[in-house]
């Protein structure tokens, strides 16, 4: 089996070339002397602040709205549980393009279109399956008459909650946060199609930046500030969430 | 307590579904501006395949998909295989790995619409070919890597001890019991890819389009139920291949039709 | 000795319905303070509902269950002064060992917790393992600390669910002996639920022999095994031949018997089975199939196909009660 090590050799070239590299390059970019001006100047830490809100409200609009379901989901009988699972993961393989267009759709008739509300609304409708999924595989996973041996205990029911059921689902909580929080952060097109000026975020600066061709060094470094906060959350995540499988 | 959330469920189910619904029924509308049902017409979907431009646009998403799904599966496969057990240098290997999943898509993409300029390589198909595949592989190793972990270690061995040179072993033992999760890795990142906007955004060359790209310049001049016709299709067409990803994977234990 | 006239949990008339099927169908118990008592029954005969009611997971359709005196009826799960063992353990997994034990004790506002965690893991021999996690432990030792969470709070009474159900039978033996000398050390009313007859009649002060969701018998293990009330309770516990006699049938337990020169009740050895310590032959009479225990070197001398005479010692045969099934 070990002497298959040399296998990794061609993907880890690729993504040496194709990821490290190109990473690498526009980090670079960003200490240039238009990017170091960028990363000094207050209109591009408020932007990383406005983005890091919404991404925070989006996660937390998610958490509060998906755990509920993926409790709901755990004490379903096994087929129910099938076909509901299958219902909530459906819109996360649909196009999210596709999807977003069809909020916009939705929404246009009540006039809340590019407002600040609409860009929330449609990235909780998009990222809200990656929050259910590793919310649902973390109750799946507690321990049969957990809640009863609590409540036996003396817990009341919002005790065996909070105290219980709260805490030992918690790697699925920090994980469906690190999943929704990380993609909401550097997210574009929805927040655009939906939220319009009113919603502009990192993504937006960054596509402006490279797009119109004006100072892409500006735009290098906050994709180096977004690639940092993904990095440091990750690294946090990993010393969390000690794990036996690659993710 | 637990008729509240099946409620609270219940309601977000229909808040995840009502949008996709109204949009695939409002595409068989027959009225342009109607915020309600009128007719039922199939004329948005013949209009849309009277569109030439589209046509290329369709066979771009293709080749990009398929390209790209052939590349990072076996890359993918590789990777996953590479890392198996454990040596000197694995957090590095597998951190790399899974990199591309973990990474908002918009950093992935400027990283290497800058790489591409900074090395003066034009924007083209093949630029953006590259991109998807960079992101794919790193899906398929997790998908393959998942499975090896359950298969039996001395599996190969077994195969050798009776004869096989251990390349012969892979092939006969190893590779057809990944296979049904290699498959799936494959179709999950040809489904990836069709569905793809941001990367493709910024990676592809002026004209290269895929669907996805063009429905959002499509937005830009307003909607229609022409764009209706034309993201209900890539739906359904996501949808259908999901479904056959899944049911190849054998996942008997999530979700399957 | 007055102590023990004291009731502590009561169960009378309990039904219980689920679909249509009455799981317990009448059930009555008076289960003394101090005591250790088995519910013994085949899966399905109830016993863990029952005990589910008991402890408030379950609500009875019929019946009143009290506790110390008092009704049950209304008194929701938190407020029972009864702790569980779960077969499944039911550790919270991301509490240590320490934590795990101190969970009720900490609910209930209690002090000097450190020293009354310490005390419950000394006593099931624990003591040193107190920031580990429950991942990390073996399955004993999970059920250890799982005892030690139930008892540090004092209960009232214990409820053991098939406890040692998961466990392999070498650990199962030690801990049936751990769990007697823990249960008379605190005198504290103990409910244990098994379906295994060995650990019922070895571990118990008396059992319940339940099937059906009714109680068959309530007796010591001594009168369970050797004065069954019916025939399901003589198959039940241990092995049995039932012979007619005089016009009754009676319960010949197979060590009541011996091989001997010569008798009226004559055949040949089907198999032997040997335990080292003793053996078990299957002996065909006429229609009839015999077992007959035996000093496990009395048996190795005999082989299958052999003639034997069987001598019945019909003092320690039991009549059933005329009437019963």
């Amino acid at each position: 089996m070990n002497d298959r090590r040399w296998w990794l050799f061609p993907p880890i070239a690729w993504l040496s070339v194709f990821l490290a590299l190109p990473v690498a390059v526009t980090a670079s970019k960003a200490f240039s002397t238009a990017g170091l001006e960028a990363l000094a100047s207050p209109t591009t830490w408020r932007l990383v602040g406005v983005s890091t809100l919404v991404a925070a409200v989006t996660t937390v609009a998610c958490l509060l709205a998906g755990y509920p379901v993926a409790w709901c989901i755990s004490r379903m009988p096994e087929r129910r549980r099938r076909w509901v699972l299958f219902l909530v993961v459906l819109p996360f393989w649909a196009n999210l393009l596709v999807r977003t267009y069809a909020l916009m759709t939705m929404l246009r008739p009540f006039g809340v279109l590019d407002t600040w509300f609409a860009a929330v609304f449609g990235l909780w409708h998009g990222w809200l399956p990656f929050m259910v999924l590793p919310l649902y595989n973390a109750i799946e996973k507690l321990p049969p008459r957990l809640a009863e041996a609590a409540a036996d205990l003396g817990a009341t029911p919002a005790q065996v909650f909070f105290k219980v059921v709260v805490p030992a689902t918690m790697p699925g909580i920090v994980a469906g946060c690190v999943l929704v929080f990380i993609p909401v952060l550097g997210a574009f097109a929805t927040p655009e199609m939906l939220g319009g000026a009113q919603a502009f975020m990192a993504g937006s600066r960054i596509q402006l930046a490279f797009l119109s061709g004006r100072n892409p060094e500006a735009g290098a470094a906050m994709t180096l500030v977004l690639t940092a906060i993904t990095l440091l959350l990750l690294w946090g995540y990993r010393r969390v969430h000690r794990s036996e499988g690659l993710l | 307590m637990s008729r509240l959330a099946t409620t609270w469920t219940l309601g977000v189910l229909v808040l995840l579904w009502v949008p996709i619904v109204l949009l695939a029924a409002f595409s068989f509308n027959e009225a342009r501006f109607a915020t309600t049902f009128t007719a039922f017409t199939l004329d948005w979907y013949v209009r849309l395949f009277e569109d030439r431009e589209l046509r290329g646009i369709l066979v771009n998403t293709v080749v990009i998909a398929g390209g790209s799904a052939v590349l990072s599966t076996v890359l993918g496969t590789m990777a996953a295989m590479g890392l198996r057990g454990t040596f000197v240098g694995k957090r590095v290997a597998a951190a790399l790995v899974t990199l591309p999943v973990m990474i908002p898509d918009i950093v992935l993409a400027i990283s290497l619409l800058v790489l591409f300029r900074a090395g003066g390589v034009p924007l083209s198909l093949g630029t953006a070919l590259i991109a998807h595949t960079t992101f794919n592989l790193a899906y398929v190793a997790i998908v393959v890597a998942a499975r090896a972990e359950s298969l039996d270690p001395s599996l190969e061995a077994a195969a050798m001890d009776l004869g096989c040179t251990p390349t012969r072993a892979w092939f006969k033992v190893t590779l057809p019991a990944l296979a049904p999760a290699i498959a799936s890795g494959a179709l999950l990142s040809f489904t990836l890819s069709f569905d793809d906007f941001v990367i493709t955004y910024f990676t592809t060359g002026p004209g290269d389009g895929t669907l996805p790209v063009k429905i959002f310049s499509m937005v830009r001049h307003g909607i229609s139920p022409k764009v209706h016709a034309l993201a209900t299709l890539i739906l359904a067409g996501s949808v259908v291949l999901i479904v056959l990803a899944r049911a190849l994977a054998g996942a008997p234990k999530e979700a399957r039709t | 000795m007055s102590s023990r006239s004291r009731l502590s949990i009561v169960a009378k008339d309990v039904v219980r319905v689920i679909d249509g099927r009455r799981i317990l169908d009448g059930v009555s118990l008076e289960i003394r303070e101090g005591e250790f008592f088995s519910l013994l029954g085949p899966s399905g005969c109830g016993k863990t509902t029952l005990l589910r009611c008991i402890a408030g997971f379950d609500r009875p359709d019929g019946g009143t269950l009290e506790l110390d005196g008092v009704d049950l009826a209304r008194v929701p799960t938190h407020r029972r002064d009864l702790n569980m063992v779960f077969q499944s353990y039911a550790l919270f997994p991301h509490l240590d060992v320490f934590e795990n034990v101190a969970f009720g004790l900490r609910l209930a506002g209690s002090s000097s917790i450190p020293e009354k965690v310490r005390e419950a893991l000394d006593l099931v021999s624990l003591a040193g393992a107190e920031r580990r996690k429950p991942a990390t432990l073996s399955g004993g030792e999970q059920q250890r600390v799982a005892l030690a969470r139930a008892i540090v709070t004092r209960p009232k009474a214990l409820l053991l669910d098939e406890p040692l159900g998961a466990l392999d039978l070498k650990l199962r033996k030690g801990l049936q002996v751990e769990l007697r000398r823990i249960q008379s050390m605190l005198g504290m009313t103990f409910l244990y639920v098994t379906h295994d007859q060995d650990e019922a009649l070895s571990m118990s002060d008396r059992i319940a022999v339940m099937d059906g969701g009714k109680v068959r018998q309530i007796g010591t293990p001594d009168a369970v095994y050797r004065r069954p009330a019916d025939e399901f309770v003589a198959r039940f516990v241990g092995a049995v031949n039932i012979v007619d006699r005089e016009g009754r049938r009676v319960v010949v337990r197979p060590e009541s018997v011996r091989l001997t020169e010569s008798s009226d009740i004559v055949g040949a050895v089907d198999s032997v089975s040997y335990f080292g310590a003793r053996s078990l032959l299957r002996v065909a009479v006429g229609d009839a199939t015999w077992l007959v225990e035996l000093p496990g070197a009395v048996g190795r001398s005999v082989h299958a196909g052999a003639r034997v005479a069987l001598a019945v010692d019909w003092n320690e045969a039991w009549p059933l009660p005329e009437g019963a099934s």
